[in-house]
């Protein structure tokens, strides 16, 4: 680093420039915080392991299977026939097949 | 040619062992390892346990047990089925919205929850605000379950809006096929191309040419039309800057779908493209949004660069730190937009907390006085756009060497 310039208008210029940067440096962190502590404060996700939203530990224990262990088949009741498929009042295949998301610069997020 | 790059006269000691390019190479490689590690962190660190969870959503469910991709909910003897869960992943604004939809035997939805996602959490708010997650309850999983249609859209948080119906769709598909035997006829997917694309694409071949210009009026001509197209297309119409959260989104694989977000692929492609093989960066010079912006405020005074020699260096390192802190952060916690301070959205959506607000007033007030301050002192792409250059400049000397090694041989 050479030597800082003994003009003092130019002495005075850096000093304020460096004070500029300071403030801008603190201003990034208090926004990191925001950010951080907002997404914390929310349980929004930030850290794994809590990112389970609204939901309360359960203590009814967790069958879990491993896929190595199952059956190729599903072993159990189908589903009874009463379920209303393609028939039913809200279906519409042509606009299942035809709905194509919005681009992303229409998504003002 | 080879020779003269990669031997130092006399010693035959390659150019990058000297100890010049050492003090250049720790640096750098030391980067590498970090983000490597990062990245491995969050590697390790993702994925979740969401079996627990069908407990509450399929009601008087004693047992679950996961067949193919779904989960099964059973009652207490294990007999009969109460429902089907399943959990569906799609791409979000700042990374993967995971969510589990849970459905009777009938196919109607009676459960959905959240699981994880990386979205701003003032944007997700808006979702929970409007109970925009509970609208899926009580629907048929024939149905069509997009935005603006059969669910109502959530103004401001649109992305999210759709990455969590998106997830959705997937979830429902799964079960359909997999819990109630039904296939659903798949979804058509056709390129979008519109006019943030073509102008994209425009821009990056206007920015490439002029580099090339010999001509400095025309040069200065054509970069000032580029600078205010971006301004006012890539800015104030569309707001889709580049940002440190989509280089992250890149480094961590949350690639969006290509079909609607061809954008994307474009900005990151682009900018890749002409750093790695020209070592040019036609975006931040030539047509970068809020660089633009700055610029036109220094243009009204006569704004001039200013950086103290005697702090450049810390000032650089400064930037570089900045930057790394982001991209660390975001790979470890798969969190793209975690660290991220760039103020493209407070002036360009007007939407920002308070600090966000102060931090772009005082760049805007400081670029009438100094050139362009934000780019030469905080924005993150300026480092990452260094680290390709480096790395690109690594990757030509070991080919080098390999040539000339051959060479010799």
């Amino acid at each position: 680093m050479g030597n800082m310039s003994k003009h003092p208008r130019e002495q005075v210029k850096t000093i304020l420039f460096l004070l500029f940067v300071f403030f801008n440096i603190v201003l990034i962190f208090f926004i990191w915080s925001d950010n951080l502590s907002e997404r914390i404060s929310d349980n929004h996700g930030f850290f794994r392991g809590s990112q389970i939203l609204n939901v309360e530990p359960t203590d009814i224990p967790v069958n879990k299977i491993p896929d190595q262990n199952l059956e190729p088949e599903n072993p159990f009741t189908p589903a009874p026939p009463t379920i209303k498929l393609p028939g039913h009042e809200d279906y519409d295949q042509e606009d299942v097949s035809q709905y194509i998301p919005p681009p992303f610069y229409q998504w003002r997020n | 040619l080879v020779k003269n790059n990669i031997l130092r006269a006399g010693n035959k000691t390659p150019v990058w062992l000297s100890r010049i390019n050492k003090r250049r190479l720790v640096p750098f490689y030391i980067t590498l390892l970090l983000i490597i590690s990062a990245w491995l962190i969050g590697r390790a660190a993702s994925g979740h346990d969401a079996a627990h969870l069908v407990y509450e959503l399929i009601p008087e469910t004693a047992k679950v047990e996961k067949i193919g991709s779904i989960f099964v909910g059973l009652n207490k003897d294990g007999q009969q089925i109460m429902g089907y869960a399943a959990v569906g992943e799609a791409p979000g604004y700042s990374g993967p919205i995971s969510m589990m939809v849970a459905m009777n035997t009938e196919g109607d939805i009676i459960g959905v929850r959240i699981i994880n996602h990386t979205e701003t959490a003032g944007f997700f708010r808006l979702l929970d605000n409007q109970g925009y997650v509970e609208q899926f309850l009580n629907k048929h999983f024939s149905q069509l379950f997009a935005p603006g249609h059969d669910l109502d859209a959530v103004s401001g948080a649109t992305i999210s809006a759709e990455g969590v119906a998106s997830s959705a769709r997937q979830a429902i598909r799964m079960i359909a096929r997999e819990g109630l035997e039904q296939e659903l006829p798949p979804v058509k997917q056709s390129l979008q191309i519109g006019i943030p694309e073509i102008t994209l694409i425009l821009l990056f071949a206007v920015g490439y040419a002029g580099h090339k210009l010999r001509s400095s009026v025309w040069k200065k001509r054509i970069r000032w039309g580029t600078l205010l197209t971006g301004l006012v297309v890539l800015g104030f119409i569309y707001t889709i800057p580049l940002t440190i959260s989509q280089v992250v989104s890149l480094l961590s694989g949350y690639w969006p779908d290509f079909y609607t977000n061809l954008y994307w692929y474009l900005l990151i492609g682009g900018i890749l493209f002409a750093a790695s093989v020209d070592a040019k960066n036609p975006y931040c010079s030539w047509f970068c949004p809020f660089g633009a912006f700055q610029e036109c405020l220094g243009a009204l005074t006569g704004a001039k660069r200013f950086r103290p020699r005697r702090w450049n260096n810390i000032l650089t390192w400064m930037q570089r730190s900045l930057a790394l802190s982001a991209i660390l952060f975001g790979l470890a916690y798969r969190n793209p937009s975690g660290l991220s301070y760039e103020p493209f959205a407070v002036l360009f959506d007007l939407k920002g907390n308070t600090f966000q607000w102060l931090f772009l007033l005082s760049i805007l007030l400081a670029s009438l006085l100094m050139y362009r301050p934000f780019c030469n002192l905080f924005c993150p792409i300026d480092p990452v756009m260094a680290f390709i250059s480096e790395s690109r400049r690594r990757i030509r000397e070991i080919w080098e060497i390999c040539l000339n090694t051959l060479a010799n041989k």
